[in-house]
This record gives C-alpha cells, sequence and structure tokens, in this order.
C-alpha cells in the first residue's frame, strides 16, 4: 500500500500545472512558443509530453511573440512561457506588432525577482515587469497561491481573446517554490 | 558581388508566380511596395498578403508560425537589416523544419530607409551560408531577376524550408505607406486562413 502511494505521489502533476495545461485545452491552444525556466519547467515538460500540443522552443522571447502572432493570424491560438528577464527582451514586439495589429496572445511569466531571490541581475528586471506591463497597458495577473486558481487562468484567457490584446500569466515563487540555487 | 536585382521586380514576381500562397512582408519599403504591386496587378485586396509595420526582425518568425499550421507554400519577404536583428529565428526554422517555408531575403546590405548605412552583409556575412548551417534545406544566391525567377519557381516545387538570399539594389524611391490599417490586416489575413481551413469564423 505504502509503495502504491509513493507512485501515485510521483506521478500526480500538481494542481497549478494540471490547471494551466486544462485551461489552455479549454481555449483551443494548441501552439506553444518558449524559452525555458527552471520554475516552470514542470508546466513546459508536460506541455512537450503531450501530444495536443506543438511546441516551439525559441532563441530569445521576441520570437516566441512572433510565432505565436503567426500561428493566431493562420487561425491556431497560441501562448507562450518565459521568465521575466525575457519579458524585457520582447516589449517592442508586443507594442509594435500586437497592440495595432490586436493580436492576443496569452503569456505565462515567471517572475523572478520575488522572495528568495538569490541573484542581483534579476531582481530589477523582475520586479519592473508589472510595472511595464502597466505603462503599455496589458493586462495582468499574477498567481501566488492556489485560490480560485482556475478562474483566474482561463477566466484571464477568456478576456485576453475578448479584449483582442496580449495579457500576462505571472507566476510567483509562492506559487510554484521558485528557484532552488 | 555586383547587384542587379531590383526589390519591385522580385516583389511582382513572387506576386505573378505564387498563386494564393500567404506572404508575409517586413516592414517599411517591402511591405509598402508589396501593396502598390498587388494593386498594379489587380489582385487588390489579396487577403494572403500580410503587411507588417514594427517589429523588426520578427517577419520569418511570423511566418515560421503561420507555416506549422498550413499546408501551403508561405512565403516570407525579409530584409538583411532585419533578419540580422533576429538571426536565431534561423536556428529555430532549422530545427522546426517546415517544408513549406520559403523566406526571400532582400539583401541591399544596407539600412536604406535610415541613411543607407551597410549592415554586415556588405562585408563579411553571408545569410545563405548561416541558414545552410541552421538546417534549411535549399539555399540559393540570386543577383538578376533571371536567375531569382528560376530559382523562386523551382523553390515552389521543392520540399523546404528554403532560403533565397537576393541581392537587391536600392534606386532611392520609396512609395507611399501601405493604406491598410494593422488591424484589418491581420482580420481579413487571419479570415482567409480559417475559410481555408474550412473551419467556422
Amino acid at each position: 500500500m505504502l509503495t502504491q502511494g509513493i507512485i501515485l505521489w510521483e506521478f500526480k502533476m500538481e494542481k497549478w500545472v494540471q490547471i494551466i495545461i486544462d485551461s489552455l485545452k479549454e481555449h483551443n491552444i494548441s501552439v506553444i512558443s518558449y524559452v525555458p525556466d527552471i520554475s516552470i519547467d514542470k508546466v513546459t515538460k508536460e506541455i512537450e509530453s503531450d501530444p495536443y500540443f506543438k511546441v516551439i522552443p525559441a532563441t530569445r522571447e521576441e520570437e516566441c511573440i512572433g510565432i505565436a502572432s503567426g500561428s493566431y493570424v493562420s487561425g491556431v491560438n497560441a501562448a507562450i512561457f518565459m521568465q521575466s528577464s525575457g519579458f524585457g527582451n520582447c516589449i517592442n514586439a508586443l507594442t509594435s506588432l500586437n497592440i495595432p495589429a490586436r493580436i492576443p496572445i496569452p503569456i505565462f511569466i515567471n517572475l523572478r525577482g520575488e522572495i528568495g531571490e538569490f541573484n542581483i541581475a534579476q531582481v530589477t528586471m523582475g520586479r519592473s515587469t508589472r510595472p511595464i506591463l502597466d505603462v503599455i497597458n496589458i493586462p495582468h495577473v499574477t498567481l501566488d497561491n492556489d485560490l480560485n486558481l482556475h478562474k483566474k487562468v482561463s477566466g484571464n484567457i477568456t478576456l485576453c481573446y475578448a479584449s483582442k490584446k496580449p495579457l500576462a500569466i505571472c507566476l510567483s515563487p509562492l506559487l510554484h517554490g521558485g528557484k532552488i540555487a | 558581388m555586383e547587384a542587379k536585382l531590383l526589390r519591385y521586380d522580385l516583389i511582382k514576381n513572387i506576386l505573378q508566380n505564387c498563386n494564393n500562397s500567404p506572404i508575409i512582408s517586413n516592414l517599411g519599403p517591402t511591405s509598402d511596395e508589396l501593396w502598390h504591386i498587388t494593386k498594379e496587378l489587380e489582385l487588390l485586396p489579396r487577403e494572403k498578403n500580410f503587411y507588417t509595420y514594427g517589429s523588426m526582425g520578427l517577419c520569418s518568425s511570423i511566418a515560421l508560425g503561420i507555416a506549422i499550421n498550413t499546408s501551403e507554400k508561405v512565403i516570407s519577404i525579409d530584409g538583411d537589416g532585419s533578419l540580422l536583428m533576429n538571426l536565431g529565428t534561423l536556428s529555430t526554422i532549422g530545427r522546426i523544419s517546415p517544408e513549406n517555408l520559403i523566406i526571400v531575403v532582400c539583401d541591399n546590405e544596407m539600412w536604406a530607409q535610415t541613411g543607407y548605412q551597410p549592415t554586415a552583409t556588405a562585408f563579411n556575412t553571408d545569410l545563405e551560408k548561416i541558414s545552410e548551417s541552421c538546417g534549411f534545406k535549399n539555399t540559393f544566391k540570386c543577383t538578376n531577376i533571371n536567375e531569382f525567377k528560376d530559382t523562386f519557381n523551382k523553390s515552389l516545387k521543392i520540399k523546404g524550408p528554403t532560403m533565397i538570399v537576393a541581392k537587391t539594389k536600392e534606386t532611392g524611391e520609396f512609395p507611399e505607406v501601405t493604406p491598410v490599417e494593422p488591424e484589418f490586416t491581420v482580420y481579413r489575413f487571419r479570415n482567409s486562413m480559417l475559410n481555408n481551413n474550412e473551419a467556422q469564423l
């Protein structure tokens, strides 16, 4: 019995991971472009191994914006995963492509520079991500606990497509445990 | 290498030969000329024209995102200055290897619209060799219109990804800006792709 319990525990997807994957499927988001991040690797690994998704790892976050936008304009919804440092690499793409052309993309951003951050180089961009999103008028939500998680993810993806502009879903170490140095 | 190729002739040739393939054009004169030539050829409104207005460097990344969702040939008309800004996308295209993607780079070896400053392709950078090492199935270089016509027609028949580096020259004249709102471009292009995929709007 004990052995079975351990196996079950090992194979069970964490709740937040399952909710993100379910929400993507609810919205027919089958193309994912990403630049990896260790804290959200749990989601991107699941996505990579799920045949529902077509996955394009990119060299730079700005490229993800182009790929996901191309997918949307060809009729297939797409989402992006990145970390906050990479958000700094794609601001002009968002402001000169997605906003004027009204191309909605849900963007999952792992926030660095939060509690437990150990790398000074990650602090400024991590802590500036949400203020920059405000300045360029891109709505965002931060996931930092399990409460109403499905409503926050799926409901905000609905909002993203309704408003026809990108929307950021920021992931806090309080949700996923953060990076272990 | 002396370039005798005009971007105008190159775009005209693409439009005359690619049937109804999606065309994604780089920002600035490439998008503007695409619209004007489409008009001249009485092909307006060509719903499968995707004009870009900003997001410099992303023309071929957008084309990749389109190519993975269709079996049609997808044509990106990019520029050397723009592609140099996002060379990583050639690695990604080589990795994903979409058979239906054709990239045509109008390589004038300069940032023409900002004052004709030379780019790195005027020195040592060879976009054809870079594409080859990234895993493009076919790579070509053209310096005149006849060479381009043959190469482009061949590209439509073979499995890609294909890179055509067209060495172009500038005339000093730029057409008026494409009079199509970006929002309308996307709306129209996306609808045409959805209808094509027999999906419901």
